[in-house]
């Protein structure tokens, strides 16, 4: 998918931050951005959750990724925010913990996004695109391509 | 000179050591620069023979490890050979395209070389396999075979669909 469309037109990117790691998704699949004290532990029902967030309305299930972007499997994870987004034109609504969370609005804040090169595109990566930010690499993907993502790892360590 | 005397042409091009005890040559136009010490960026999910980026004049290029593609098997443990550097490459998908790039590790100091054309090689027959389709000629050069790789194929999603489906990346 061409990331410059998963942004959709004048909506920019949220920013995420996963330790080292930076990942962004399109502003438009974002429900809300909630403080880590909300998240609730020990009562997730979604295979790879390590917690549940009351968010719009819906009990959600909250993932986290390491810096390897390997699925963050144990708990208390230490990220201050949670940031809910819809999946699958809305019919799903997953959270992601994170160290670190910003809006940008403006194409000016990632100038230079490019594709990921068709080489470094391996089945199953949730990764479309990049762009350099204040010296670091942000990958992006779209919102329904990275529950996708989880979902196999998850299913994968069923 | 008589007819029938078997005189060859001499071709320049860049000796590149792409991994320990593997050998490339590349056109002399082919190569665009050689760096020392670029900043590396890592790519996570990314293939393991391809899982950096450079920035390199104001665009990614991707930066491959043919280490990987030599040793389908090297471990993590191997990774630590001595680099002497990157090189990045141009090349066309096709003819009248815009040029795009790559980048290699290489092993050892690039070398100026003249290609006898003459000097072809045969198939070794520990040939890696996973660079066997990359392969556009094979030529000897100091007792050495030294391959001619197709570059826009291997930076290509079908060579890494190839690799993909034969189990020589993960």
């Amino acid at each position: 998918m061409n990331p410059v469309e998963s942004v959709g037109e004048g909506s920019g990117l949220a920013l995420l931050g996963f330790g080292s790691r930076l990942l962004a998704v399109p502003l438009s699949s974002l429900v809300t951005i909630e403080h880590s004290g909300k998240l609730t532990e020990g009562q997730e029902s979604s295979p790879g959750a390590f917690a549940t967030v009351e968010a719009a309305g819906q009990h959600t299930p909250v993932y986290a990724f390491t810096d390897d972007f390997a699925m963050f499997d144990g708990s208390r994870y230490p990220g201050h925010f949670c940031v809910v987004l819809r999946a699958d034109d809305g019919a799903r609504q997953y959270a992601l913990a994170c160290t670190d969370v910003e809006q940008l609005r403006t194409e000016g804040e990632y100038a230079g996004l490019q594709m990921i090169p068709d080489c470094m595109q391996l089945p199953g990566s949730p990764f479309a695109g990049l762009f350099m930010r204040e010296g670091k690499l942000v990958l992006t993907a779209d919102s329904s391509s990275l529950l996708g993502y989880i979902d196999r790892q998850c299913g994968q360590h069923e | 000179m008589s007819d029938g005397d078997d005189v060859g042409e001499n071709f320049p091009a860049w000796l590149l050591t792409g991994a320990p005890g593997y050998q490339l040559a590349v056109g002399i136009h082919e190569v665009q620069e050689y760096l020392v010490a670029p900043g590396i960026l890592d790519v996570p999910l990314a293939p393991r023979h391809c899982a950096q980026l450079i920035v390199w004049r104001d665009q990614f290029v991707p930066l491959f490890d043919l280490r990987h593609l030599h040793d389908p098997d090297l471990t993590h443990v191997d990774v630590a050979a001595p680099v002497s550097g990157v090189i990045v490459l141009a090349y066309q998908r096709e003819p009248g395209l815009a040029l795009e790039y790559l980048a290699l590790y290489l092993y050892a100091e690039p070398e100026k070389i003249l290609v006898d054309d003459r000097a072809v090689a045969t198939w070794p027959a520990d040939y890696p396999r996973a660079l066997h389709g990359l392969v556009r000629s094979l030529f000897t050069h100091d007792d050495s075979v030294v391959s001619v790789l197709d570059l826009a194929g291997l930076a290509s999603a079908r060579y890494l669909n190839f690799l993909v489906l034969n189990h020589l990346t993960e």
